[in-house]
């Protein structure tokens, strides 16, 4: 209870439309799950009722992080209880000064004002650790970042705020192999008894790097299939008809 | 002290010209937007202001207040002053402060004497009213960085300053000009601003308009020589029932000149703002660029905010872009920032400051910078 991020029966809707049709997925801390699923199928529409974006209206099931229903809370109460999503599109925010922007999102996230010392120090090793050059920092948050910048500066987020559940919505798209090993390093560095994450992906390549203990599959708004690691390499052959044509006749 | 025979000349010609024109109303087309009613004209207070100015440089420079500028500089102050802001324009607000013109500022940069310390002129307006001109000389290969700053106004009454600036950039010189008013409330500021603006001069402007209840910003440069530039940059925050006026001007008189502009305004409450951008270039002007962008951020649904370009154009061969957009906080920026951890209240005050940065980035007088950052801090936390 204490260390799990429990989604029951989630039903979500975005402009009337019914995306998720009752979900369940429970992840403990120390676990990678991996999702996969067509376009359209409602991964993102997941991610997002996660996180509680305001657009998104949840009509029915539960979410609970460490037992408590984070169905009720903001969601900036919920990031500063430690949920993160890595954004499938992360937004430009131009004026927003990068530098600016982490330090108030890292006093939000621990309660407390940090250091300016030790805040730029441990700024500087996660830039270097993701080869993120320093003059991103003074630039406007992602704006005129390349697509495969503006993944790696998600990931640099996510290592600076320290998150306790992490859902990273596609963040292999749009990298190039050495940005995906890069992103792949931080976040195995992140992976350990004290995270538990659920990454979304369209491609078995990540899962090759980050090794999910799960895989689920998501078609129309619900699991259809859940399994270990064979699933992803399955999937990459023989796409998502299988599937389907199974669950249609069951 | 009595004043020279040409300035009592000026003086007296910007007092039939107050006298001729009337009170401006709301059927005049440039005043729609405004309520002046508590102005009154017919009873203007001793004007009472103060001016302090850093230290001047040396090296040939003039850099001293306006009394001192005219019984020991009468000479160049004389070859200048009027000619760029005429006595008897059409401005009953530029006449009344000419006609009671005494106090105010005097730089005057050498040739190809180049300042690297900005020099500073802080006006304080300690009682009901004042009539500050600023002349600024720049010689040709010259160059320096201008700060004016307008504060003050007693709390209570309702108190009136009205003031011009007048700029010569003279060829290949360069003036980088910063300007703010933060002037109490109460206070009514009418003020006119305007650069001539060489062959291969530049002058860049940034301008804050944060005080006032009312202030009426007229802001020209006159593009005279081929190659020059100017770029100009406003930035204003408007709350309460304040009302903010800013009419630019881009006269383009010769060819070959560039000017750009951007003007971004936060409206809160109950606030008005009237952006009106003309762009003016001479027939045989031929080869301009002139750029103009307003861009206004809205908070609340009891604001007015008007913006409209006036283009009067007369030459065929020329660029010439013009924007204006009336907008509110992005949900999705809003939702990204509190994605991150940041409270609702917290990341809507960091995109408000966001929204202004862009014209901050372009003020390169670091203490300056932090001042107008503090200063729009404060009103965005309403502080
Ligand atoms: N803002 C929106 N307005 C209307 N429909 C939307 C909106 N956002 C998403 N949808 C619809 O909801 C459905 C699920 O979208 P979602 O983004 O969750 O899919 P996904 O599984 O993440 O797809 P992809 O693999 O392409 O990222 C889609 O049919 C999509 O068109
Ligand atoms: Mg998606």
């Amino acid at each position: 209870m204490a260390d799990t991020l429990e989604i029951i029966d989630l039903h979500a809707r975005i402009e009337e439309r019914e995306i998720l049709k009752g979900l369940s997925l429970t992840i403990r801390k120390g676990e990678v799950h991996a999702i996969m699923g067509p376009n359209g199928s409602g991964k993102s529409t997941l991610a997002n009722a996660i996180m509680g974006n305001p657009k998104y209206e949840v009509t029915g099931g539960k979410i609970l992080m460490k037992g408590e229903d984070i169905l009720e809370m903001e969601v900036d109460e919920r990031a500063r209880k430690g949920l993160f999503l890595a954004f499938q599109y992360p937004c430009e925010v131009p004026g927003v000064r990068q530098a600016n922007f982490l330090r108030l999102a890292v006093n939000a996230r621990f309660g407390r004002e940090l250091d300016v010392m030790e805040f730029y120090a441990k700024l500087e090793d996660k830039m270097k650790f993701l080869d993120i050059n320093e003059a991103f920092m003074k630039r406007y948050l992602n704006e005129g970042f390349s697509g495969g910048e503006k993944k790696r500066n998600e990931i640099l987020q996510m290592m600076m705020l320290e998150p306790e559940f992490a859902v990273m919505d596609e963040t292999d798209s749009g990298l190039d192999i050495d940005a995906l090993k890069v992103v792949s390093e931080g976040v195995n560095k992140l992976r350990g008894p004290d995270l538990g994450i659920l990454i979304i992906t369209h491609y078995e390549r990540i899962l090759r790097y980050i090794q999910p203990d799960f895989i689920h599959i998501l078609v129309d708004g619900k699991i259809v299939k859940s399994g270990g690691r064979d699933l992803a390499a399955h999937l990459e052959e023989h796409g998502y008809d299988w599937i389907t044509k199974d669950t249609v006749k069951a | 002290m009595n004043a020279p025979a040409w300035l009592e000349k000026q003086r007296d010609v910007a007092r039939q010209t107050f006298d001729r024109l009337p009170l401006p109303t709301r059927r005049d087309v440039d005043w729609q937007r405004f309520d002046i009613r508590k102005l009154k004209l017919d009873k203007v207070a001793e004007p009472a202001l103060t001016e302090k100015l850093s230290a001047s440089p040396g090296n040939g420079v003039i850099f001293c207040d306006m009394a001192t500028a005219i019984a020991k500089h009468s000479d160049i102050v004389k070859e200048y002053l009027g000619k760029g802001i005429s006595p008897d324009e059409p401005n009953k607000f530029n006449a009344l402060h000419v006609s009671r013109l005494n106090t105010g500022a005097f730089l005057y940069v050498p040739r190809d004497v180049k300042l690297t310390v900005p020099l500073e002129i802080l006006y304080t307006l300690t009682g009901a009213s004042g009539f500050p001109h600023t002349l600024v000389v720049i010689e040709p290969g010259a160059e320096a960085t201008l700060v004016q700053k307008f504060t003050g106004g007693p709390t209570g009454d309702m108190s009136i300053h009205a003031s011009g600036t007048e700029v010569f950039v003279k060829e290949g010189g360069h003036l980088h000009y910063i300007s703010y008013q933060n002037f109490n409330p109460n206070v009514y500021d009418f003020t006119l601003k305007r650069a001539h603006v060489a062959r291969d001069a530049e002058i860049d402007w940034v301008i804050g308009m944060f005080g006032a209840s009312f202030q009426r910003y007229d802001i020209e440069c006159v593009m005279e020589g081929e190659g020059g530039n100017s770029f100009m940059y406003g930035v204003g925050f408007a709350e309460h029932n304040q009302q903010f006026g800013q009419f630019t001007k881009q006269h383009h008189k010769v060819g070959n000149t560039t000017s750009d502009l951007l003007f971004k305004n936060v409206l809160r409450d109950s606030a008005v703002t009237n952006y009106s951008g003309t762009i003016k270039v001479e027939k045989n002007a031929n080869g301009t660029n002139a750029y103009q962008s307003n861009k206004n951020l809205v908070l609340s649904d009891k604001v007015k905010c008007d913006t409209k370009p006036i283009l009067e154009i007369e030459s065929n061969q020329l660029r010439c872009t013009h924007g204006a957009t009336v907008g509110r906080l992005e949900e999705q920026h809003l939702y990204y920032l509190r994605a991150r951890g940041l409270p609702e209240e917290q990341a809507r005050e960091v995109l408000l400051e966001a929204f202004l940065d862009p014209v901050l980035a372009r003020i390169q007088v670091e203490d300056v910078y932090k001042e107008f950052s503090s200063l729009i801090h404060q009103k965005v936390i309403r502080k």
